[in-house]
């Protein structure tokens, strides 16, 4: 499964800035600003893409970022040097991560869980390397609440699934499922595109 | 605040897109589809019409408007559109009137929307 992630996102790392990803991060970019301001302590964050993402981050934290795609990394890399202050790139699959038990403060995904094929192993590895009352902060598009939304969310991903992401995956039902406590929602577009905050529960 | 000025912006350009893709997919479905189809018939077919010939709309506008938001709003204008054209062929207004009415219902019907689930959602679950 895994390597069929990764051949699709090496596929498409070569027109992803310029077809898929600028407009939209233009679009969100106060949005994002908002939801990564919080960072704090030894942060994770999933699904790096090229690195458009890293503009957002506050000034001079310590972040692991990660991505399946070693064509997406090494664009990520330029972007990674820019950032003022310091992030290690690592390709890796979200659904085994190569890191310690409780090892991070805080998750940060972007736009990751409509792409990963597994979100609950994805969502049980995050579980895992945070640490008991660590938080994990999603900015994500998700499957709507509504059903005639839903039924438009579903093809849309007919085409959307071809070349990368689904959007209709029930992302905020998986994180429950994973055993973690939602804390807030929050809509950004419909009931469709959110941030989701959520933690591991502390035992 | 920032973001909301750009939220109008964006607003502007989603339903310029969805009148524009409205007005070319009720315009070429009433072209492609023949008159006199029964309604069970052509409604469906409209409608899936609509949908695959919006496509080509989006991926000009996700280049400004970004991916995946516009691509709902886009080809829920164009089924509309499609299922208006087929059913609607000999309507007194033009097929291309016909269809940016429909993308601007689309875009103005899921702006409303929007700004409802917006509101809801700031309550903590």
């Amino acid at each position: 499964m895994a390597v069929s992630d990764r051949a699709k996102w090496n596929r498409a790392a070569g027109a992803y800035d310029s077809l898929a990803a600028r407009a939209a991060e233009r679009r969100w970019a106060d949005f994002k600003r908002r939801a990564f301001r919080r960072m704090r302590g030894r942060v994770l964050f999933l699904a790096a893409g090229t690195g458009l993402d890293f503009q957002f981050f506050p000034a001079g934290r310590t972040i692991a970022a990660l991505d399946i795609s070693e064509r997406m990394l090494r664009r990520a890399r330029r972007r990674a040097r820019d950032y003022s202050g310091a992030i290690e790139l690592h390709q890796m699959d979200v659904g085994s991560l190569a890191f310690r038990d409780r090892s991070f403060d805080q998750t940060y995904t972007s736009c990751t869980f409509c792409s990963v094929s597994d979100p609950g192993r994805g969502l049980a590895e995050i579980l895992r390397v945070l640490r008991p009352g660590g938080r994990l902060r999603m900015f994500e598009h998700t499957a709507s609440a509504l059903a005639p939304l839903n039924l438009m969310l579903h093809a849309c991903t007919a085409v959307t699934r071809t070349f990368g992401p689904a959007m209709n995956r029930p992302t905020l039902a998986s994180a429950r499922r994973a055993g973690f406590q939602i804390l807030r929602v929050r809509n950004y577009y419909l009931d469709v595109l959110k941030t989701i905050e959520a933690r591991r529960p502390v035992e | 605040m920032a973001s909301v000025g750009s939220r109008g912006r964006y607003f502007a350009g989603d339903l310029a897109a969805c009148v524009a893709a409205g007005a070319a997919v009720a315009f070429l479905t009433g072209a492609i589809v023949p008159q006199g189809w029964p309604g069970w018939a052509a409604m469906p077919l409209g409608m899936l019409l609509g949908m695959l010939l919006s496509l080509p709309i989006w991926l000009l506008a996700s280049s400004f408007l970004g991916m995946l938001e516009p691509m709902l709003q886009i080809m829920l204008a164009g089924m509309l559109a499609g299922m208006a054209a087929v059913m609607e062929p000999d309507s007194a207004i033009p097929l291309p009137a016909l269809g940016a009415a429909c993308g601007a219902g689309a875009a103005l019907a899921l702006g409303a929307l929007d700004l409802l689930l917006r509101r809801r959602s700031s309550q903590w679950q």
